[in-house]
Order: C-alpha cells, then structure tokens, then sequence
C-alpha cells in the first residue's frame, strides 16, 4: 500500500501540472494515487472534474467548478500556500471565473517545435506508462496515445508537451555502426484535448521538476522566495536561483494527517530541516537519475519499504513539502490498517473494471496478489481483466490466425522506438508464423505478448497478411 | 500401390520423403522448408511444439525444449556418454524404471522414444497433409554406429508415433541408395556426413545393387551446431567490444544471436559476405537498446571453424586407414548435412580425396530420398522386385562373450558384413563343472564389463569332468535384419542352449503401446482444437457481420411481416454461439453456426429489400 506522503506529494504533483495545464499528467499521476488508495476522495474528485468539465479543445474548463466537498484543483495550488493544510479549501476558494486564466499560452510556444531528444537517442521503456482512467468509450485510445505520432502537424494550439522523464542527452547507441539519424519525424507526442494549452517546451536535460518549477505560473500570486538554504537538492540546480510559487513552499512543512492505524516517532527537527541540514552527498557518478540522498545518521528508516512513486523525480522541493524525504519518520501499519488497505484496494480493482480499466485493474491486482497470495477475490478479478485486456487487444491485431509480416525496411526499423522485448517479438515476424504463433514463442507473458504485437501493428511496423 | 515414408530422423534436423510416380519427392512443410528441426518444445500453456517454432524458442524456454534426444536414443542411463552429456543439457534428465533416460519437461516424465516419436509424427503430419491421406508405413534411417537398442528404440519411436515402420537404415546407405538411383554403378563411395549435431564417415561398395558398408567411424559431438557457436561467440565478442556488456545474459538476445549466426553460416555458403543486423538486441537498463550491425565475410568465417573441418579430414583419414584403403581407392565422395555446403569443407574434401565432390544429390535431403527408395522397393509388387535392391550393412561393433578373467573373446569383428556367422571352440575352467554362463557383449574394449551387455544364459547339463575338457561351441548368427542368435553347445552331449539377442529400447511392450495411444490422444484432441480455432473465428466473422446488420434489419422488421420474436431469436442464437466459445464446445458451436448462417441469409436479404 502507498503511504500517505506518496499520495500528498503525487496529489500536488498532479495540482502542478495541471496548473500547468498539461491536464493528462495531471490525470496520470491523480490516476497513481488511485492506485496507491483507491479510497482517495481528493484524487476522485479532481479526476471526475477534469473528465467532466475539459472538451476538446479547451484551454480551461467549460464551467465553474464547485466541489461538494474537495476543491477545485487549479485553485488549491494557491490555497495551499495561502492557509494552512487543514483548512477547508473549498470554503475559502474562489471560483475558477474569477481567477485569471490558469495558463495561457505564450504565442511563442504555439510553434515552437519540441525539444524532446529523438527516439533512437533515448529509448524508452516499451512498458506503456500508466493510463488516466478513461471512461467505457474511451478505451479504444488506451494503447495509442502515447506511441501515437500526430497525423498533423504541430501548429498553434498544438504544443509539444516536454518529454516524461527525459535522461540527459546521450550519444546514439552505437554511433560507430549506425549513420547518422535522419530527420527526424515529429516526436512522440501523446495527443488529445488537453495538449491545446501546453507551455513552451523546456530543454530536455533540465530534471523533470525543475523544469516544472521554472515554468512560470502567470495566474499565480507574485514568488515569494522560501527561506531554503542553499545545496538542499541534490539534484541539477538550486532551490534558490529557480523562481517558485509560494504555494509550493510554505514555510514549515504541512501537519499531514496520519491514516487511521499509523503512528509517527516524533521528530527532533522540522522535516524541511532535515533535508536542509544533511551534508551533501558525494558526487554522483554520471547517471541520467539523481541520488536520493541517504537517511541522514540516526534518523530511521521508513517501513516499509516505499517503492519510488515517480522514479525519474529526484527528491526536491516538492518532496520538502509532502514530506517523502526518506528519514524522516517511522510508519508501521497495524494489521487492521492492512486489512483496510485490501479491501479498499480491493473496491479499487473493483472500480477500475466497472471503468473498463482493464489495465489499472491488472496492474492493482498484482499489487494485492504480491501482498496477499492467493487472494481469491483478487485472483478473479485479474482474471477477469486479464480477459477484458486480452480480448480488447486481440481485436486490434484481427485474427490470431493471421499471419503478420514486417512491413518495414530494416533501414527504417532501426529508427523506431522499440525496447529489446518488442525488438526480439519483431525478429520472429517472418511471414510464416502466426500472431498465436508468435505468442507461443516469444516467451512472455500472453499480455505482453500482444500488447508489443498490437503496438506494432498500429505503427505500421508490421502487417497482417 | 502403397506410399512408404523416408524419414531421415536427425539429430538436429529431419526430412521426409516419398517415391511419388517412379520419382523420389522430399515434402516441405507447412512453412514451406524441406527440413524440420528436431526439436520439440512444451509452452507454458501446454501447448506442443516441433520443428521452427520449437527452434525459436529453445534458448527462452531451455528446461522445455527437447533437443538433439538422437544422441540419448536408446542409451542406457549409467552409460559413460549420458554421464557425460546430462550436465550439459538445459532440460533435466533423469533415470528410467529400465535404467533408461527419461526427461522431465514440466510435471511429465518422457522417454527418449516418445520425443523421437513426436518429431515422426509431425514428418507423417507433414506427409499427410501433402497428399491428404493417412500414410502408415514408413523406413527411418539411423547412424550407421547405432547399436540394436538404438535401433529398436527407433523403431519403438516410429510405433509411438503410430507408423509401421518396415525397415532401419543406415544413413550412409540411404544416401548411396539415392546417389545410385536410376544408375547402374559399381563403386567404392565415401558418405561424408556433416550434419547439424554429428560427423560421420563412412565407406561403400556399391555394385550389381548391392550396397555395403564397409567401414564407417564419425564423431558424435561435432556438426553445423558447432560452427553456429563460434559465429555467435564472435558476436558476442565484438558486442562487448563496443558495448562492454555480455548479450548473452538476456535469453532473447542470445536466441537471436544465434539465429541470426545459422542464417549468417548458410547464406555465406553462397555469397562472399553478410550484414548481420539485429536492431534492439539488448536493453542497458538505463533506457537504451542497443543494436548490432556488423559485416561477417566467408575468410573470417573460415578462419574462426578452421579447426572444425580439419578434424572431420582427421576422421576421414583415419576411418580409411582403418579399412585398410587410400584416398585413391574411393571413387566418389557424396557429401550429406547442411554444413557440407560449406565452400571450405568442400574444398578440404576435395583435397583429401584428391577429387571433387558429388554434387548431383542434395546434402540436406539425399538420406530421406534413399530412405523413400528403400521403402518403395519394400512393397513393390511383382517377381524380384524386392530383390533390385539388396542392402549390406555391416556390424558397427564387435560381438562376443565374455570369458575368464572377466577379457572379452570377439567373435565377429566390427565392421563385418551382414548376414554372418562365426563360431568358436571353449573349453570349461574348473574340474567338475557341470554349467556355463554365456554372456554376450558388443563392444570394442578388451575388459568385457566395459563393453555393452547384450544378454546372457545358462549351458547346464555338462558332463562332469576336469577343466579343459569338456569343449563348447559358441555360435554366433546375425540376420540381414540385424537379430543377432547366440548358441552354446555342448560337443559331447550334442546338449544346445541359445537365445535370441532381442535388442532392447528401454521400454516394455506395454509402455510402448501406452505412449502409443497417449500419441493418438493427443493428436484426436490437437485436432479438435484446430477445428475449434477454425470454427471460431468463423463464428464470430458470422456474429459481427448479424451484428452490423441488426439495426436496419430491425427497422424492416417492425414494418413486415416478422415479429419482435424472430429478432430476439437471432439475438438468442447469437447468445448460444458466444457461450459455446467461452465454454470452448466444439458440437454445440458447430450447431450454433448452421442457425447463425441461416440468420445472416435472412437478414442480408431483409437488407437488401430495405434498401
């Protein structure tokens, strides 16, 4: 089960970017939390209005929003830094009509063209990143929309979003061997309604959340600089010289309420001190992620064990204020709060099926299995996803009787953006051998089988007979 | 006339032929290849694999796919190869109840027949579909070194695998049967076969349709595999090289490595140099994948397997030696396996024998072709048609009794024509011996123990008298079909005791007939499963197109004549066809399709009136 600084820091994570407007991370990370607790009212709530209330199209909502008992995302990004955390935010927010635009969209990045580094240079995972919940109809983009390359071209109003955790730039892979890459294609971008009002894309190698912060917030309060001493990150840069929103650091860290079941050792220091006060780390050795830095002496552990929310995310300003710094406190869950955990997530799994989430379902119902073996109710409904999954991508590759061939040069095939799985699946496409074939063969799990086939198919990578 | 499969049954790779009109045929498969690997392979959903599929998942799935079992046929569990070898297998073997070798694929033990059986049931398969009529009766070839176990487990294999299986042939002399086909020759030939997992040479006489082997030896851990490992291994190399990191650590990378190395091998027998190239071969994960593109030439190819063809040339020389010959005195060279195509074998061949090769038969196919040939001239009809074809084989090892002191006495030398007989004088050991236990070997060694037991008795009933005088006579016969009859007598008395040596395979009767109709299950329900499939995705073409009609069929059906029932009966039908697919119901789906077509006339025409 996450723990509940995950979820305050991916809630505001998620705050961030949509006010930043780019509403689909904004849904991606809330959808995270939902898998973390599914019970979570802040991250249903802020997911219904975004699905509600943004057309196609839309730079900002099509109504006020007034939640019956949340708030209205946009506007707790500032209501955050104006009150303290247990405040209602809603009792006090305005709404969004009178609030300035929450981002326009400076004429400049209207055309700007993305700076994401190219597909062959960075190589992505194959795994498809996690999904907004879509609704029943909407499930046919589960797939597609982040391998998808725009029919259109970018113009205005299309933006490039920045790439989701782009490594620093790296030499091509084998520039010894390869010529030099071809102009490229326009990048991958996810497309969709809420790329309208993007920001003018950043340089790649600047970390995701510094890039995040230095984006200005025009709709916001004037910054007011945060009493941070400096080398408090260690990652690229310093607090100090990035222009931050009040909102995102208050002076003293949040009181975060404790789930019904934990306990926290008191702490001899603020926890934004902690962070503050630690040596900085030796200097990392050249990798694309950050170090997080080591507990500090003396300072316990967290337990259990949390797996990193965001990987990519060196910890930083954000995580001063959810407080995720690791050291900062202990957290055991008693076996009341475990049996809690499951059943809410197991009413998530629940939720995500009746929402067609075949995906999110799976995903969550290894979570329970890998803490629960052999829990049946789990078991079924990843069955049933599993089927739900499968039947949805079965209908994207036609038959499995078919048989597909490479559609592809091999001049062509190298410039793709495919990992080593979807590379070896590619190499049994012979023209002789069956997608059922294939899936025989390849050696991976049925899903993943026809998830690489279907992404290739889509791509045009390979065809069917 | 009946139609005889050829199989030549090999250790990497099988073929299957048949004499179709006077004319031998090799019959491709389904992916349209003449040969099919020799491997069989058990997925995860339980599903069973032969042949291509099974190669291109063996290094990702190892511990379930079954490999080069040819090596294993017939073999005793304690015997010094399998000792050897089971370390080395990725599949785990284990010891039989008869000390034979079983292999442990998932929660099922195998026999090493029963694998064999299920590569010659995909060759009937593959014959089968080709002439669209069951084939039962077939000749299997064998190294001409096999002993009789492993000819009788070869033979068991092609009863598991429901064929009658008229004759066992050695290799060599199914590829001098095809090479002689159509001619009238007189000839002393050498068979230089090179194939994917074993070397073997061997030495014929060929004359008035009489084919004899005269000599034969090989190395049983030397073939086209070996070459495939040092192209990979280059590979490797010059992917660390650039990358320093081990491809081979990810099974996927190192299953297309060496795909990618028996395609480089092959094409480079026919041109000078190949671009490998294998895009995102292997990820960093740091979020790269890294590809590999390299040129592989034939003089680099030549020089990292060198020492391979060399040692076959090593073979050669000694095996002709051995039989007491010159390179002179063989007249052609047939050359058989896919890697005798390889320009420097060929060449060193050459070299050796002072003579090009016989480039008239087809490497990978010339053993099936002879195998046919045979078979066709087993159930030929008419008066001496059986006999136009005679063949001689020799006996690949020694036979003979043990005697005191625990030395092996030989009585027939290998390499000794068959049919033949020999017999030797014996004498008793001790005073007053009354009985003598005879115990027949095969084998090469001196130490009678450390050649294979091939059966034993009792000669009782000797007069009683001092040691050495009491003579006994050993007789040894073996037929034309290898059945190898010892006898014992007693000179005085006239008092005989003999015994068949009836090779065994590892397997009782009752096993084999067992594994015979597991093999017939399996085959009735793999059908049924096909047909299913078939069904399937016919049924559900018929739903979506009903499907796609119903909203304008139901306008015109609520302006005639056709109630809101009969829609609802479509509906229904539907219904029952979609859960007889869930419930994978072969019958009841097959009757939901009659309905679902009868639907789909109705409502196309019903279509076609609105509009």
């Amino acid at each position: 089960m996450g723990e509940p600084d995950d979820i305050h820091r991916l809630l505001d994570e998620g705050l961030t970017y949509y006010g930043l407007g780019r509403v689909d991370d904004a849904l991606e990370v809330w959808r995270r939390v939902l898998l973390l607790d599914p019970s979570n009212q802040r991250a249903r709530e802020y997911i219904r209005f975004v699905q509600e209330n943004w057309a196609p199209g839309q730079t900002e909502p099509t109504k006020p929003y007034r939640p019956d008992k949340g708030s209205d995302p946009t506007l707790e990004v500032a209501a955050f830094a104006a009150q303290p955390q247990d405040a209602a935010p809603a009792q006090t927010s305005p709404t969004l009509t009178d609030s300035p635009p929450v981002v326009p969209v400076p004429p400049a990045a209207a055309t700007q063209k993305p700076t994401s580094p190219p597909a062959w240079q960075t190589q992505p995972s194959y795994t498809p990143p996690a999904r907004p919940i879509l609704n029943a109809s909407q499930w046919g983009d589960l797939f597609d929309v982040s391998s998808k390359v725009p029919s259109e071209p970018l113009g205005p109003g299309r933006t490039a979003p920045v790439a989701p955790a782009p490594p620093p730039p790296a030499a091509p892979p084998t520039p010894a061997v390869f010529p030099a890459p071809p102009p490229m294609a326009p990048p991958i971008v996810p497309t969709g309604p809420a790329f309208a009002a993007m920001p003018p894309p950043v340089p790649a190698e600047v970390p995701v959340v510094d890039r995040i912060l230095s984006s200005t917030l025009p709709a916001r309060p004037a910054p007011q600089k945060p009493e941070v001493p400096a080398g408090n990150s260690p990652g690229a840069g310093s607090v100090d010289e990035i222009p931050v929103p009040p909102a995102l650091f208050p002076a003293e860290a949040p009181a975060t309420p404790l789930p019904t079941g934990w306990s926290m050792v008191p702490k001899t220091e603020p926890r934004v001190r902690l962070e503050i006060s630690q040596p900085k780390p030796p200097a990392p050795p050249a990798s694309p992620v950050p170090v997080v830095n080591p507990p500090p002496p003396g300072i316990p552990v967290l337990r259990p064990s949390r797996p990193p929310a965001v990987a990519s995310i060196p910890p930083s300003a954000l995580d001063l204020v959810a407080g995720t710094i690791p050291g900062a406190a202990v957290m055991v869950p008693s076996a009341a709060e475990s049996e809690k955990s499951l059943e809410q997530m197991i009413r998530g799994i629940k939720d995500l099926l009746d929402l067609d989430d075949f995906t999110g379902a799976l995903e969550l119902a290894d979570k329970v299995l890998l803490q629960h073996p052999g829990e049946a109710r789990a078991q079924k409904m990843r069955e049933e996803a599993e089927q739900g999954l499968t039947s949805i991508l079965t209908s994207k590759l036609g038959s499995l009787q078919a048989v597909p061939r490479v559609r592809m040069s091999g001049d062509e095939i190298i410039w793709l953006n495919l990992d080593h799985r979807a590379g070896f699946v590619l190499s049994l496409v012979d023209g002789n051998i069956s997608y059922d074939e294939i899936l025989s063969i390849c050696g991976l799990p049925q899903i993943e089988g026809l998830r690489i086939l279907a992404n290739l198919l889509q791509d045009k990578v390979i065809e069917s007979k | 006339m009946e139609r005889v499969l050829g199989i030549d049954l090999g250790t990497t790779y099988s073929c299957v032929a048949v004499v179709e009109n006077g004319a031998p045929l090799v019959i491709a498969n389904k992916g349209g290849y003449r040969t099919t690997p020799s491997i069989v392979a058990f997925t995860a959903g339980g599903r069973r694999l032969v042949g291509h599929l099974a190669k291109r998942q063996a290094i990702t799935n190892p511990q379930n796919t079954l490999f080069a079992v040819k090596r294993f046929i017939g073999r005793k569990w304690n015997s010094e190869l399998v000792q050897q070898v089971k370390e080395r297998m990725p599949y785990r073997m284990m010891e039989g109840p008869h000390n034979d070798i079983r292999v442990q694929v998932q929660d099922r033990q195998y026999s090493i027949p029963e694998i064999s059986a299920i590569v010659l049931t995909e060759m009937k398969r593959v014959a089968e579909e080709f002439f669209k009529a069951p084939i039962s009766k077939a000749v299997i070839t064998c190294p001409a070194y096999f002993n009789d176990g492993q000819r009788t487990a070869t033979k068991d294999a092609g009863r598991i695998a429901g064929l009658d299986v008229l004759r066992i042939i050695n290799e060599p002399t199914a590829a001098a049967l095809a090479y002689g086909f159509g001619k009238k020759i007189e000839k002393r030939v050498a068979v230089y076969d090179l194939g994917g997992g074993t070397f073997d040479i061997s030495i014929l006489e060929i004359g008035n349709g009489v084919y004899e082997v005269i000599a034969t030896a090989g190395d049983t851990f030397l073939g086209g595999e070996d070459f495939d490992q040092r192209i990979t291994d280059w590979m490797v190399f010059n992917f660390a090289k650039e990358h320093n990191l081990d491809p081979r650590t990810d099974p996927m990378a190192l299953q297309r490595l060496k795909d990618a190395a028996e395609k480089a091998k092959c094409e480079l027998s026919f041109q000078n140099e190949v671009e490998i190239n294998l895009p995102f071969l292997f990820s960093t994960g740091k979020n790269r994948t890294l590809h590999f593109q390299k040129m592989l030439d034939r003089k680099k190819l030549e020089e990292l397997t060198i020492d391979l063809v060399e040692r076959t040339i090593d073979i050669c020389d000694r095996t002709i030696k051995d039989a007491g010959l010159t390179p002179k005195d063989i007249s052609d060279v047939i050359l058989v396996g896919g890697q005798s195509r390889m320009p420097k074998v060929q060449e060193l061949v050459q070299k050796y024998f002072g003579r090009e090769p016989c480039k008239n038969v087809h490497p990978d196919e010339v053993v099936a072709l002879g195998a046919a040939i045979q078979g066709f001239a087993l159930v030929s009809e008419g008066p001496g048609k059986k006999e136009e074809t005679l063949l001689l084989d020799v006996t690949p090892h020694s036979l003979g009794i043990m005697i005191v002191g625990g030395y092996f006495q030989t009585l027939i030398q290998k390499n000794t024509t068959v049919p033949t007989s020999a017999s030797h004088m014996f004498t008793t050991v001790k005073d007053g011996q009354t009985s003598a236990r005879i115990m027949v070997f095969q084998g090469e060694s001196k130490v009678a123990s450390e050649n294979e037991l091939l059966g034993e008795f009792i000669l009782s009933g000797l007069r009683e008298a001092p040691r050495g005088e009491v003579e006994i006579e050993i007789r040894f016969d073996i037929s034309a079909d290898g059945i190898v009859s010892v006898s014992a007598k007693d000179i005085e008395t006239g008092r005989q005791q003999s015994i068949v040596v009836t090779a065994t395979s590892g397997l009782t009767e009752d096993e084999v007939q067992r594994m015979a109709e597991d093999n017939r299950d399996y085959l009735l329900s793999a059908a049924q499963d096909e047909e299913f499939e078939k069904q399937r995705v016919q049924v559900e073409k018929i739903i979506e197109e009903i499907e796609k009609l119903l909203p304008g069929v139901g306008e015109v059906i609520s302006a005639s004549r056709f109630s809101r029932e009969a829609l609802n009966k479509a509906e229904a039908t539907i219904q029952r066809a979609r859960l007889a697919i869930k419930r994978r119901e072969l019958n009841s789906l097959s009757d939901s399709r009659e309905g679902l077509e009868r639907t789909l006339t109705t409502f196309k025409s019903l279509a076609a009136r609105k509009g």
